[in-house]
This record gives structure tokens, sequence and C-alpha cells, in this order.
């Protein structure tokens, strides 16, 4: 483990530096795609607060607690049936007005395919704690696809997926934490990896808000040369990273096939 | 056919590409761009100053560790919302195509398809 000594000390440093969180956060996709990332949001929320989600002119905010939808605050030019909704505390999974503000947020989420988080204290006095719908209960009430397992535990699928690589890798590097917890390939290849991924981790953490956009889930990053000469794969989900040495021909299925694991 | 017309091409033979923008990385300016959807010009600046990043900037000198010192010809961005790949036309030139994609895009078939169509627009240029 000595070999990895100066790339687990540079990872003890940055990671300080990459702990603070993006200001802001842009969802994007189909309807359906959106209506799970704000799921998703929920399920991140834990204080009390009002969840908005902006898009040109349009805009929703949600109040959210413990997990829980707890009412529709406010959102972009409603008609009649749907205004009722805003300011009414949901009380269960079975309310009716959970359905029709599944409607609401389909329908003004369908009119732009990108979106801005924002996150505020819940004004005025705010809803009782235990008043909205767990985000698991509401998830199936609206009918979201079941997160795929590297949604659920991501740090385990890169695992999974490290050692399914066999041959298609040259040589990997596990990261847990600040530690080098697995490795494959030769071991000179191996050593060189852990120096290059030290370099590399600098530049990467300065701008690692930049390239994702403030999205907060597993992410990844390829690079390659010529068609005929080296490409990395670097994957970064909750407290793990991996580096993936390959050649610039497979390097992009390799990625896709990281991808099919984690999506939404 | 001009460049929008190559880059719409582009975007019909590739399933889930939304946007694909040929930019210049030395001006971070976009010159021309194919869309699915309106985009803001605040997210165009984003992308280009984000391939500039990864196939100029620090991170892209980060990357060339592992490249034995070449720069990157490819880049890519991946998240469980999209994948952005970045495309540099050449070692020596500043021009690049930025296509940004569904999460679940076919990411060779992006990266091949792209190549090509930045190869066009170079030899017209």
């Amino acid at each position: 483990m000595d070999d990895f000594s100066r790339l687990e000390a540079k990872l003890a440093k940055l990671r300080q530096r990459a702990s603070a969180p993006g200001e802001s956060r842009t969802i994007r996709g189909t309807p359906e795609r959106l209506l799970a990332a704000v799921v998703s949001q929920i399920d991140e929320t834990i204080l009390p607060r009002e969840l908005g989600f902006t898009q040109g002119d349009t805009s929703i905010f949600i109040a959210v607690a413990n997990r829980r939808l707890q009412a529709l605050v406010a959102a972009s030019a409603l008609r009649d049936a749907a205004a009722g909704l805003v300011g009414k505390a949901i009380a269960d999974a079975e309310d009716p007005a959970l359905g029709q503000l599944r409607d609401v947020l389909i329908g003004l989420l369908a009119t732009g395919d990108v979106w801005t988080i924002s996150s505020r204290r819940q004004s005025g006095d705010g809803f009782p704690s235990d008043i909205g719908v767990p985000s698991g209960p509401l998830a199936r009430a609206w009918q979201i696809a079941a997160s795929g397992a590297g949604r659920e535990n991501p740090d385990a699928e890169l695992a999974d997926y490290l050692k399914s690589l066999g041959a298609r890798a040259t040589a990997w590097l596990l990261i847990e934490g600040e530690e080098v917890k697995d490795q494959s390939g030769p071991e000179d290849i191996v050593a060189g990896l852990s120096n290059k991924a030290a370099l590399f981790l600098d530049g990467y953490f300065s701008k690692k808000d930049m390239l994702f956009q403030g999205e907060t889930g597993p992410s990844g990053l390829v690079f390659s040369g010529d068609i005929d000469g080296a490409a990395v794969l670097f994957v970064e989900c909750e407290t793990s990273m991996a580096f993936v040495m390959t050649n610039a021909a497979d390097v992009a299925t390799l990625a896709r096939d990281w991808q099919a694991r984690v999506v939404l | 056919m001009d460049v929008t017309e190559v880059l719409d091409g582009l975007r019909a033979d590739v399933e889930g590409c939304d946007l694909a923008a040929f930019a210049d990385l030395n001006t971070s300016m976009i010159l021309c761009v194919s869309s699915s959807t309106r985009h803001a010009q605040e997210e165009l600046d984003a992308l280009t100053e984000t391939a500039a990043a990864v196939l100029d900037g620090g991170v892209a000198e980060g990357a060339r560790t592992f490249l034995d010192g070449a720069k990157a010809q490819t880049a890519i961005t991946m998240t469980p919302v999209d994948v952005r790949v970045y495309l540099r036309a050449s070692q020596s030139q500043s021009e690049a195509l930025i296509c940004l994609c569904a999460p679940d895009a076919d990411l060779a078939k992006v990266v091949a398809r792209g190549t090509a169509t930045l190869s066009t627009i170079m030899s017209k240029a």
C-alpha cells in the first residue's frame, strides 16, 4: 500500500476542498425523468424547506420536510382546479390531491427540459413535520420507475462494475474514501496509474462543479487520444472513485456500460 | 450543405442527441448549433467553458498524464441525467464539436458519428 501513499495523502487534502456543495443544481430530461428527479430531491431533504424548480418564467415550489412532500406552495400559470392545491397539506398517499399534484407537475415540467433546483426555508409556520407523503410511497403513488441498483448503492455497483471489466481494462484502481481498496493489472502500470491519478485530481476537484453542473449523482469522465492510443475512464460515486485504463477504441463502450448501471 | 444541416444530420442519426454544437475553444464561442429545444445562452456558454476545460484547460492537462502526454481528442462527462461528448478537430486546431445526449446514449456511436461530422465541417472550412 506504500505505493499509494502519495495518492491517499492528496485525496485527504482535496476532499476537504470538494466537500462544499454547489449553490444550485440543474436537472434535465423528459417530464417523467424530471418528476423522478423531483422525488429524488424530496428524498434528500430532511429539514423543512421549500424546493423550487425553475425554467425560464415557469417555476414550481413545494414544501418538503423529513423526506416528505407536504404541499404545493406556488406554481406558475395554474388553472382554477389546480390553484386549489396551493397551500393545501397533503395528508397521505391516499389523498386525491396527490394525483392531481402529479398531473400539475408533469404538465409544468413538460414546458422545458432543463430546470434549476433551489432551496429556501419554509415561510411562515410551515407544516407539521409528520404531514405529507414520504418519498418511498410517493414514488409508488406517482408510478416512478424503481431506481436501478446502481442508483441505490453506487459504491457497491462500482466495485462490481470493475470486477466485470476483465481483459477490457488494462488496469484499474478503486479508491474508497481516501484509501486505495482494490486494484487490477500489471504492478508497474497500477503504480503509474496511482501517480497519474494524484496529478489529475488537482485539476479535477477545482473544476468539478463546472463539469457536472451541480449534479450530485454518480459521475464520470472519459479522456482518449488517437483511436489507437490509450484512454482513461474516471468514475466517482458517493465515497468511491475509480480509474480505469483502457484503449481509445473500447472506452466509449465501457463508459456506456457504467451509465447503464446508474441512470435514473 | 451548410454547417447547421451537417449538425442536424448528426442529431438525426444519433438517438438521444439533444444538441450538437460546433465551437471554437480559443474564444469559447459556439459557432453553430443544432438543437431539439431552445437552450439558454448561459447554458451554451457553460458548454463551451466545459469544452475548453476538458480539451484544453486544467482538467485536460491532468488527463494528459494518462495519455502519454498527448492532448485528449475526445472527452466525455457523464451523470445520471445526461452525457456530454467533446471532440477536438485535431491536436493543432481549436475547433471542437459538442454533443449533449441522453444518459443512456450509445457513446461509441456518438463519438464515431461526431468525429465524422467534425471532419466534414472542417473539410468545408
